[in-house]
C-alpha cells in the first residue's frame, strides 16, 4: 500500500537516481519506473508501448507506434494473453480515429442556441457555477453524472468520489446500465460476487462452445478466432450457434439453430428438463454446492414512470425444481421456440455428456432482454447442474461490449445503487466509502435515485435539470429516443458534454468540453476476464482537450472540493489507483498494484500473493476457496452454496401483431464500434460499411415486394425511419424478424424501439419489439 | 466313429493331444496380445491434449505462446513454385507502391480490393480458395497475393472490402514511411529484413512467385531457411568494444560484482 507521503519518497527517489546517474554514468542503478524503452535509436523512429485496445470488452493488448509524437502503427502484443498477438480490423485502425478532422479541441457553450467556442477554463468555471446553482435551487438530486464503460478507471472513480462522497447524490449512472447490468444481477443473484469466474483460457480448454445469441465472429472477433484455433488444433471442439438470425458466426459454427426470439428463457429451461430426465446431473455437485430458489414472476416491462420492482428469493426444493419444469418439456417448448425436440435434446446432450467441457458465451442478445437476469440465471442453472463450472474449459462466460464495462462501472460500481464498496444501502458499505474518501458519513445518501432509463425519463420531466454526459453519445443510443431527446432539449436543463467529437449529444448541449482520448492520457480499463491494463500517455492531445478525470477534477476544486482532489497533473493516475485499490483490499478482489499493471499486459484480479485467481471458487485456483473447502467454495453466498434460480418463460413486452408484424433487433457491426463516432472517421472502416440498413429474410422482402437497396421504411408505435434493404448480405434473419445495427446517426433505428427493460437489472430490451416493413415508393 | 478314430489315429504327431494344449496357449496369448496392443492404441487414440492450465497462465508475466512461431518458413512453397517466374507471364505486375496504398501503414491489414460475393463469408472456405497458395484470377487480371498467415481462418475480422468510395469525415492520419530497401554490407551480401515479422512469418507469401511485388521478389528458391542469411534489423546502435578486454580473471570480478 502506498500512500502519498510513500509516493513522494519515492518521485524523490527517483530525482536523486536521475542526478546520480549524471554524476557516475558507469554505475546501474535499479529502475524506480520502469519507463518504456524509448529507442531514439530504433531504425524507423517509432517507439512502441502498451495500450489495451480502445474498442470492445475484449480487451486486446495492442503495441501502438509513436513517431515524432503521432500514433502511427499498431501491432497486436504478442504478450498479451488475451489475444496472442492478434487484433481486428477495428483494433488496427484505432489509431485513425485520434485523426478525425473535426475533432473536439476547443470548449464550446451554446448561446442564444449558438454553440460558440469559449477558452477551456471558462466553460469549466461555466459548468461548476450551474452545478451550484442547481444544486441550490433545485436540490442534490438535480444533478447528475452519466458516464459509461468506456470510462476509464480514474474517470469513473474520481466521478463517484465527487457526486456520490462529497455532492451527496446517487445521480450517478453509466452506459453499461445499458448493456451489462443484467450480467451483473446474474452474478449477484447467483452467486453473490460479480463477474466471471473464468477467464479467456477457457477457450484452450473446452470442447463445446454454445453461443447464446452471440454472433461472436462479428463482436468479439479476436475470442472466436481464439475458439476456431482451437477447433483446428483439436477435432473434437464444436460451435454451436443458438440466435435468431444467421451471421457469419452460424456460418462458422458446426451447428447453428434459429430460435424464436424470447424462446431462450424456455429453452434453457428444457435443457435442464432433459439433464434431469437423462441423469445427467452431478448429484455431488448439487448435494454440497447449490441451493435452489425462487423469485417472483409476472414482473412487468417497466414502460411507465416511476416502475419499481423488488424481487424476493424463496427457498425451493430439487422435486419442486423438477415439477416445475414440467412445463418446459422438449416437445412443449419445441412449438414455441421453432427449434425441434430432437435439436434441444442434442443441446441437452451436450451439456450433459459428462466428457465433454462446455463454455458457454453470451452478450447482448442475453443482457438487452425484458427477462435478462432471468436469462443469465438460467445458463448458470445448466452448469451448476451438470457441475460444469470454475474450472478451465467449464464456464458459462458473460463477455462484455465496452472496453471497461467490467473495470469502471461493475468494479468501482459507477451505478445508482453502488460503491466502490458495495450497495449504496448496505451500512458498512457507506462507512468504508465513507472513511476511504475522508467524508462525514452522512454525506453518502441512503437509497439509490434512477437508474439510466429513469434517469433520463426525471430529465424530461424536469427531476433532474442538470446533467454530465462523459464518453457516451445518449442521444443515438436510447431507447424510444424522441421522447428523451426532447427531454435534454427542454428550457432549463443544462447538459454538458464531454467528447472527442461532434456527435447527436453534442447537438443538445448547453456546453460541450473537448476530452483527451484513450493513449493521449494515462489510464486504465478492466476487461470480461477481471483483467485490469494500464497504458501511459503516449502523445499529446489536440488543443485544449483534457481527460475526463481531470475535468471532473478541475470541476471538484471550482466547488470547494480540491481537499478530496490534491493530486498534481502527473501524478494524479497513480494517486487515484492506489487510493481506489484501498476498496478491495482482501483476498476476494484484491487489485495488482500500479507497478505490477504498468509492468505486465494487464493483471486478473483477485491478485493475491503476487498471483493472479484465474478460476474463482475454484479451491485448486483459489486461494479463499481452498481454506473453506478441497473443491468448490462459492464465497459470495452464505455456507459457499451457489443458487439456482427457478425463472420462467415470460413473454416480450411487445410482441408482433397483424398491425406491426415484424420482430425488430438491433445491434453492432464488425467494422463499427457502437454510435461509430470514432470508427466511421476511420476511412477504410467507414467505406467498408457506409451506412446502417435493414435486413430481410428474403422470402418476407419478396413478399413485400422488396429488393436489395431499396429504401425501406421501419415503423413502430414510437416512431419510423428510412434505411436501404439488405438481402442475403451480412446475416439472414429468421422469417418475420428484421435486424437493424444502431452505428448510423443519419438512420437512427432507436427512434423506433421500445425502453421496456428488464425489472431486475433496468436493462433495456434493444433485440425485441413490433415493426411495421414498408417499400417506399420514389 | 470308426471313421473319427481311424482320422485321429492317422494325425501327424503336432497335433496330438499334449502339443494341441501348446498350440491353443499359443494362440491364446497371441490373441491377448493382439487386443492388448488394439486396445491400448486405442485408448491413446481417445485421449485429447490436456494442457495443466496453471503452470501456463501463471507465469510471470504471464507469456503465452505466440499463435504462429515459426518466422522465416516458406509455407506452400512447392505448391507456389507452380507458378514461379521471373515475372508474372500475365496481367499486371504488382510493386510495392501498389502494396502499401492498399494499407493503413506498413503492417496494417491490408483491404480487400474486390467485391466479396458472400457477406457472411469469414473465410476459410472462399478466400483461401485463391489466397492460400496463389495463381492467376481472371476477373482482376492478376495473380492473387498469398496469405502470409493461412493458419488464420477469419479472414474478414481483419480484411474488408469497401462498399463504396466515400468519406463520413476527413482524417488527417499519416503513417510513418514504409521501410527503405537497404542492400547488404556489400554488393551480393544478403539485404538485412527492414520490416518485422509478427503475422508476416511466411516469407514466401510476400517474397515468392508473381504475386509478388517485383521489388521485392526473390530468385533463389532452393534455398529454405531465409532468416540463416537476412536478419531482422531491431535498432541503430553501433556495439562498441567495452573498454576493457575479456579474460577469464575479469568474468569472474564480474560475476562477483567486483570492477
Amino acid at each position: 500500500m502506498i500512500n502519498r507521503r510513500q509516493f513522494l519518497k519515492r518521485m524523490a527517489g527517483a530525482a536523486a537516481v536521475t542526478a546520480a546517474t549524471a554524476l557516475a554514468p558507469n554505475v546501474v542503478f535499479r529502475d524506480f519506473f520502469s519507463v518504456p524503452t524509448a529507442h531514439a535509436d530504433a531504425p524507423d523512429g517509432i517507439v512502441w508501448d502498451k495500450a489495451p485496445c480502445r474498442f470492445c470488452g475484449v480487451g486486446c493488448g495492442l503495441l501502438i507506434g509513436v513517431q515524432d509524437g503521432r500514433a502511427v502503427a499498431v501491432k497486436g502484443d504478442p504478450d498479451s494473453p488475451v489475444n496472442k498477438g492478434l487484433a481486428c480490423v477495428k483494433g488496427y485502425h484505432s489509431i485513425l480515429a485520434l485523426y478525425g478532422e473535426d475533432r473536439l479541441t476547443t470548449a464550446y457553450v451554446r448561446r442564444n442556441g449558438v454553440l460558440e467556442p469559449v477558452p477551456m477554463q471558462e466553460a469549466l468555471d461555466l459548468v461548476a457555477q450551474k452545478m451550484q446553482e442547481t444544486i441550490e435551487q433545485h436540490g442534490k438530486d438535480a444533478v447528475s453524472i452519466y458516464g459509461s464503460g468506456q470510462w476509464t478507471i480514474p474517470d469513473g472513480y474520481v466521478a463517484s468520489k465527487l457526486f456520490k462522497g462529497l455532492i451527496g447524490t446517487n445521480n450517478v449512472e453509466a452506459n453499461a446500465r445499458l448493456c451489462m447490468a443484467s450480467a451483473v444481477v446474474g452474478f449477484l443473484t447467483a452467486f453473490g460476487l460479480d463477474e466471471p469466474m473464468g477467464n479467456y483460457a477457457d477457450i484452450d480448454h473446452a470442447d463445446v462452445f454454445v453461443l447464446w445469441g452471440n454472433n461472436m465472429a462479428e463482436m468479439h472477433p479476436v475470442l472466436f478466432s481464439r475458439i476456431l484455433e482451437q477447433r483446428r488444433l483439436r477435432p473434437n471442439v464444436k460451435i454451436i450457434d443458438l440466435a435468431t438470425r444467421t451471421t457469419r458466426t452460424s456460418m462458422a459454427a458446426d451447428k447453428s439453430f434459429l430460435m424464436a426470439p424470447q424462446s431462450d428463457l424456455a429453452i434453457a429451461n428444457a435443457i435442464c428438463y432433459e439433464i434431469i430426465r437423462n441423469g445427467w446431473v452431478n448429484r455431488r455437485f448439487l448435494e454440497e454446492h447449490v441451493v435452489f430458489k425462487q423469485g417472483k414472476t409476472n414482473i412487468g416491462y417497466g414502460v411507465e414512470d416511476h416502475f419499481a420492482f423488488a424481487d424476493e428469493l424463496t427457498d425451493i426444493t430439487f422435486e419442486q425444481f423438477m415439477e416445475y419444469l414440467e412445463d418446459f418439456t422438449p416437445e412443449k417448448v419445441a412449438a414455441l421456440s421453432g427449434l425441434s425436440e430432437q435439436d434441444i435434446r442434442f443441446l441437452a446432450a451436450l451439456y450433459g455428456d459428462p466428457n465433454k467441457k462446455v463454455t458457454s458465451f453470451w452478450c447482448m442478445g442475453v443482457n438487452q432482454h425484458v427477462r435478462g437476469t432471468w436469462m443469465n440465471n438460467l445458463i448458470y442453472n445448466i452448469h451448476l447442474l451438470t457441475g460444469k463450472i470454475a474450472e478451465p474449459g467449464n464456464s458459462p462466460f458473460s463477455l462484455t461490449g465496452q472496453p471497461s464495462a467490467c473495470g469502471t462501472v461493475r468494479e468501482v460500481g459507477t451505478l445508482t445503487h453502488v460503491l466502490p464498496s458495495g450497495p449504496v444501502v448496505k451500512e458498512a458499505a457507506r462507512k468504508k466509502a465513507a472513511e476511504i474518501w475522508d467524508v462525514p458519513v452522512e454525506n453518502i445518501p441512503t437509497k439509490p435515485t434512477y437508474h439510466t432509463v429513469e434517469m433520463f425519463r426525471a430529465l424530461d420531466r424536469g427531476d433532474i435539470r442538470f446533467m454530465w454526459i462523459q464518453v457516451t453519445n445518449p442521444m443515438v443510443t436510447l431507447p424510444k429516443l424522441k421522447r428523451y431527446r426532447e427531454g435534454a432539449l427542454k428550457d432549463d436543463r443544462f447538459i454538458v458534454v464531454s467528447d472527442v467529437y461532434p456527435t447527436p449529444t453534442t447537438d443538445v448541449a448547453d456546453v460541450i468540453l473537448p476530452s483527451a482520448m484513450w493513449i493521449e492520457r494515462e489510464g486504465l480499463f478492466g476487461n470480461s476476464e477481471r483483467r485490469t491494463q494500464h497504458w501511459n500517455k503516449m502523445i499529446d492531445p489536440p488543443g485544449e482537450a483534457m481527460s475526463d478525470t481531470w475535468q471532473l477534477i478541475e470541476v471538484a476544486r471550482r466547488l470547494g472540493y480540491e481537499k478530496w482532489f490534491p493530486w498534481s497533473e502527473e501524478e494524479h493516475i497513480q494517486a487515484i489507483w492506489e487510493e481506489y485499490r484501498q476498496f478491495h483490499a482482501n483476498p476476494k478482489h484484491n487489485m495488482a498494484p500500479y507497478e505490477e499493471l504498468k509492468r505486465r499486459p494487464g493483471v486478473m484480479w483477485p491478485f493475491v500473493d503476487g498471483s493472479e485467481t484465474l478460476w474463482r471458487y475454484n479451491a485448486k485456483y483459489d486461494p479463499v476457496a481452498a481454506e473453506h473447502a478441497r473443491d468448490f467454495y462459492f464465497y459470495g453466498k452464505p455456507e459457499g452454496k451457489a443458487w439456482l434460480i427457478f425463472r420462467p418463460y415470460e413473454p416480450a413486452a411487445e410482441e408482433p401483431d397483424e398491425e406491426y408484424p415484424f420482430w425488430l433487433s438491433t445491434g453492432r457491426v464488425l467494422e463499427h464500434w457502437h454510435t461509430g463516432s470514432m470508427t466511421r472517421r476511420v476511412g477504410v472502416l467507414h467505406r467498408a460499411m457506409p451506412h446502417a440498413y435493414v435486413e430481410l429474410h428474403p422470402t418476407d422482402a419478396r413478399k413485400l415486394g422488396i429488393r436489395k437497396g431499396d429504401p425501406v421504411k421501419v415503423i413502430s408505435r414510437r416512431g419510423e425511419v428510412v434505411l436501404p434493404a439488405a438481402i442475403n448480405e451480412r446475416g439472414v434473419p429468421n422469417r418475420g424478424n428484421v435486424f437493424v445495427p444502431f452505428f448510423d446517426e443519419s438512420m437512427l433505428i432507436n427512434e423506433v424501439t421500445l425502453d421496456a427493460f428488464c425489472p431486475l437489472s433496468k436493462e433495456p430490451d434493444y433485440k425485441k419489439c413490433a415493426v411495421r416493413i414498408e417499400r417506399v415508393v420514389s | 466313429m470308426n471313421k473319427s478314430s481311424s482320422v485321429s489315429s492317422s494325425k501327424p504327431s503336432w497335433l496330438r493331444t499334449g502339443y494341441r494344449l501348446v498350440f491353443i496357449g499359443l494362440i491364446v496369448v497371441l490373441m491377448a496380445a493382439t487386443v492388448y496392443v488394439l486396445g491400448t492404441s486405442w485408448i491413446a487414440g481417445q485421449t485429447t491434449a490436456t494442457l495443466e492450465p496453471t503452470s501456463d497462465a501463471q507465469r510471470e508475466p504471464a507469456v503465452p505462446e505466440p499463435i504462429r512461431v515459426d518466422a522465416g518458413s516458406l509455407t506452400y512453397l512447392d505448391l507456389m513454385q507452380r507458378y514461379v517466374a521471373d515475372a508474372p507471364s500475365k496481367g499486371v505486375e504488382r510493386t510495392l507502391e501498389r502494396y502499401y496504398a492498399q494499407r493503413a501503414y506498413d503492417g496494417a491489414p491490408p483491404w480487400i480490393p474486390h467485391v466479396v460475393s458472400n457477406g457472411m463469408t469469414i473465410g476459410d472456405g472462399d478466400c483461401l480458395q485463391c489466397h492460400q497458395v496463389g495463381g492467376y484470377a481472371p476477373a482482376l487480371d492478376a495473380y492473387a497475393p498469398v496469405s502470409p498467415h493461412p493458419d488464420l481462418p477469419s479472414c474478414t475480422q481483419c480484411h474488408v472490402a469497401a462498399q463504396e468510395e466515400s468519406v463520413f469525415r476527413e482524417n488527417t492520419y499519416r503513417p510513418a514511411d514504409p521501410p527503405t530497401l537497404t542492400g547488404g554490407a556489400y554488393v551480393g551480401a544478403p539485404p538485412p529484413v527492414p520490416h518485422a515479422l509478427q503475422m508476416r512469418d511466411n516469407c514466401a507469401a510476400c517474397h515468392v512467385g508473381p504475386s509478388a511485388p517485383s521489388e521485392i521478389r526473390v530468385d533463389h528458391l532452393e534455398r529454405d531457411n531465409c532468416l540463416q542469411c537476412h536478419v531482422p534489423t531491431h535498432d541503430n546502435t553501433t556495439w562498441t568494444r567495452p573498454q576493457q578486454a575479456w579474460s577469464p580473471e575479469s568474468e569472474v570480478a564480474s560475476k562477483e560484482g567486483r570492477p
